[in-house]
């Protein structure tokens, strides 16, 4: 159905030359340098519009990294639920299926340990605590409680997402914290392999299920992502209350709320509906369902 | 060759697997898997089995459900 031109032992091979130790990356207790921004501009680009002060804008960015990472390892709690799950059906099956899936299983939760990682460090260093969405276990289970198309679709997209975020705006960016970009890289090299997996299992799937099947599931898609928002909107409200107690005072909430809130819908929702690969699996999938997402995309542009 | 029979010929081999394939589609009432429910109804007798049959038993059970099959099957 999606007439993929690789297997799950590509996946394997890629991901054996690609892989890395978490001390390696990140050891425990690594120190953070905050003198220059986490995130380019492209990924803060309606805060970047706002033309705050430099102070300002700086505690910002970093604020919003922090919080980016968060939501990585937030949605890496239901994508490990799944991808277990994807490997257990594979028990005694395909075995080449079983070590690509457990090979993503251990990738994931490396990820994210590195971002809690990260996360401690950024709480022991920064000047203020920041508040950031706690509730991963819950939203995996809303996520999970939709057919398994759907949950592969937000999961191909939340993937396909990463790429283009490392390749179109953190790759080449010199103006960034080296340590922050390192971070992102070594995020990038594993999760290219599992764009790839997820695609695999998403043919799986969608080779077993009904036209109107596939138009449901993207209709569930797109629930997600309307869920998504709602949290997205919440982070917003706790990076302003963050960005109050660094500076000591409220910041111009009514310009930066709406802007921050319009650059993680850009960053995580935009990025991943308007992928090139989301939108060709899309139309393979479902050219009515394509048309409903690509219809949506402007609202989070 | 359907993913449950291959399996349970994988496990055990060509003859048992294919004698306990068959004894597991009588009692079922089966005489082919053509659905991810019925795929759902072979697991659920597997797990009743106990042992390595209920491991893979849970596995297909898993395998259906990712393909669609209503968990009341």
């Amino acid at each position: 159905m999606l007439n993929l031109n690789f297997d799950y032992d590509d996946c394997i091979h890629r991901s054996e030359r690609v892989q890395w130790a978490l001390d390696d990356v990140m050891p425990e207790g690594q120190a953070l340098d905050f003198s220059k921004p986490f995130l380019p501009r492209a990924l803060v680009k309606h805060v970047g519009e706002l033309e705050l002060d430099s102070q300002t804008a700086l505690l910002l960015n970093q604020i919003a990294g922090n919080a980016y990472l968060n939501l990585f390892q937030f949605v890496e709690e239901y994508i490990l639920a799944t991808m277990i799950e994807h490997a257990q059906a594979e028990l005694f099956g395909n075995p080449s299926a079983m070590r690509a899936l457990t090979r993503m299983v251990d990738e994931e939760l490396k990820h994210q340990l590195l971002f809690k990682r990260f996360r401690r460090s950024f709480d022991r260093d920064f000047a203020h605590p920041c508040g950031v969405l706690e509730s991963a276990a819950e939203v995996a289970q809303v996520i999970m409680s939709h057919s398994p198309v759907a949950v592969m679709l937000i999961t191909l997209h939340i993937e396909w997402m990463t790429q283009a975020h490392y390749t179109e705006s953190v790759r080449d960016d010199v103006a960034i914290d080296p340590f922050f970009k390192k971070l992102l890289h070594h995020h990038w090299l594993e999760e290219s392999q599992h764009a790839r997996i997820d695609m695999l299992e998403l043919d799986k799937l969608a080779r077993l299920s009904t036209p109107e099947g596939l138009e449901t599931s993207v209709d569930e898609y797109l629930g997600i992502l309307d869920a998504f928002d709602g949290l997205l909107e919440q982070q917003v409200q706790m990076d302003l209350d963050s960005l109050a107690a660094c500076l000591g005072r409220r910041g111009d909430d009514a310009r930066i709320g709406p802007a921050m809130h319009q650059s993680y819908r850009r960053t995580f929702i935009w990025y991943g509906m308007t992928n090139r690969k989301v939108v060709e699996s899309l139309q393979k999938l479902s050219a009515s369902g394509a048309e409903k997402v690509a219809a949506r995309t402007e609202k989070f542009a | 060759m359907n993913e449950c029979l291959s399996r349970l010929v994988h496990v055990f081999g060509a003859s048992k697997g294919n004698a306990i394939y068959s004894e597991t589609l009588e009692r079922i009432g089966r005489d082919v898997l053509d659905s991810a429910d019925d795929e759902m109804a072979f697991a659920d007798a597997l797990i009743q089995g106990g042992g390595l049959l209920e491991t893979i038993g849970r596995s297909l059970r898993v395998r259906a459900l990712l393909r669609g099959a209503k968990r009341s099957a």
